[in-house]
């Protein structure tokens, strides 16, 4: 399961379906479609991305995803609001004061900090410790990479600095691609990411496993209570089950008519089908009598 | 007149050493000098040279030998004194340093320029005190 979380939607994307037509091509299994905010949002807020938006892409399945950048504190405070109309939420802090908030306090899924321009602040073990402690991950996000020289130089030194200062533990990978060239295939991304100094089974999570976790976590959060229930559905016994059912009942109510019902807790089935497959119901005291006139017969 | 002795305060027992290993340094240290040749003049306004030339020089020396994965190599200039430089690095990457910073020939201003590595280490005070050291015996 291949998941590619950070697709840039904007309500006018013309390479947009290309794009998504070729990550379903590549093998993708799950994208989300990301919508940046930046400055002040309202609480009430309408996500603008609907719900099913490329229903010709069946396999592929889309989730909703909103990017916060974080330009000053007071933009903290509606976040929880945001929850409800997306399926994950991302912050992207600007410096280093309001990374170190994102990591220790703010609610949301991933962290995905802009790498493709340098950082004025070194990243440091104990603060992205703290997100990856409390379930936040980590986000790079590779396409930058590909048109542009300096960015493609700033985004080597800023992974491999985040690989180093996480120690290779709870990052994920995605693309951030506008255009489809943007794109690249899953095994490819984490042979990418061996460049930048994360070991190959850590970029095959950053690719699948833990991307996944990820989503599910976020389901989780927005759908259980506590994280302990999720009820699936009510409960109501698939259809073949329920015919299934059907007939073992009716079966048992034929039999009962011949020498009363069968107490409960036995299970008279096997005995039942035997007599079924030989075409004839007989009753146990009528086999019993059967039984012993062949040994008379047998004997005499 | 003096105070009657009084008996000094029993010594407290010694806590045994802490004993630290410390596996993997996250960080290499460097001390390099930048040497020109033909050499600068002490008046001259470009000696010593400033931050932005050893920055300038060395991507372009790590450039020159590996490309672009060598200019993305973190570095720090943490301190220059005259022709010096003391470097940070991450430990990783301090082979692909050290390769490229020993044969690395460029051009400033005329001048011909290399480097000369002295010191190398995982400890900033191991670095520098062994540049103490030689000088101490000079």
């Amino acid at each position: 399961m291949f998941h590619d979380l950070n697709i840039p939607w904007t309500p006018t994307s013309p390479d947009l379906p290309r794009t998504i037509a070729f990550l379903d091509e590549l093998g993708y299994n799950v994208v989300a479609l990301n919508h940046t905010i930046s400055g002040k949002f309202s609480q009430s807020h309408v996500n603008p991305i609907s719900p099913d938006p490329f229903p010709q892409h069946p396999r592929l399945k889309i989730l909703r995803r909103v990017t916060v950048v974080l330009d000053d504190p007071a933009q903290c405070h509606h976040l929880t609001s945001l929850v409800n109309y997306y399926d994950l939420v991302a912050l992207r802090p600007t410096n280093d004061k309001l990374l170190l908030q994102a990591c220790s306090s703010l609610e949301c899924d991933l962290i995905s900090i802009d790498l493709s321009q340098r950082l004025s602040y070194n990243l440091k073990h104990k603060i992205v410790g703290t997100a990856i402690q409390r379930g936040v991950f980590l986000e790079i996000c590779y396409s930058a990479s590909i048109h542009d020289v300096a960015a493609r130089r700033n985004l080597m030194q800023n992974a491999a600095s985040l690989i180093r200062a996480t120690r290779g533990r709870g990052i994920i990978i995605s693309s951030e691609a506008r255009k489809a060239v943007g794109v690249r295939a899953p095994f490819d991304v984490m042979n990418l990411a061996t460049l930048w100094g994360l070991s190959q089974e850590k970029g095959r999570e950053a690719v699948g496993g833990l991307s996944r976790t990820v989503v599910i976590q976020a389901g989780l959060k927005r759908r259980s209570f506590r994280g302990v229930i999720d009820i699936v559905d009510n409960g109501a016994l698939p259809e073949t089950v329920q015919q299934k059912n059907k007939r073992k009942a009716e079966d048992e109510n034929n039999d009962g008519k011949g020498k009363g019902k069968p107490a409960k807790g036995q299970q008279k089935q096997p005995q039942k089908q035997n007599e079924r497959q030989g075409g004839q119901q007989l009753s146990k005291r009528a086999k019993k009598a059967a039984a012993r006139a062949a040994a008379t017969t047998g004997v005499s | 007149m003096e105070e009657p002795s009084v008996t000094p305060p029993k010594t407290q027992k010694a806590e045994p050493p802490v004993q630290i290993t410390i596996k993997n340094p996250e960080w290499g240290y460097a001390r390099l000098k930048m040497i020109y040749d033909p050499p600068y003049t002490a008046e001259s306004p470009s000696y010593p040279p400033d931050i932005l030339t050893w920055r300038a020089t060395l991507t372009m020396c790590l450039t020159q030998f590996f490309g672009l994965m060598g200019s993305a190599i973190h570095i720090d200039i943490l301190y220059l004194e005259n022709d010096e430089a003391w470097l940070r690095l991450p430990k990783n990457d301090t082979t692909m340093f050290a390769a490229a910073v020993s044969g690395y020939v460029g051009i400033i201003e005329g001048k011909n320029v290399g480097f000369k590595t002295l010191g190398m280490g995982d400890f900033l005070m191991g670095v520098l005190g062994k540049g103490e050291e030689d000088a101490l015996w000079a």
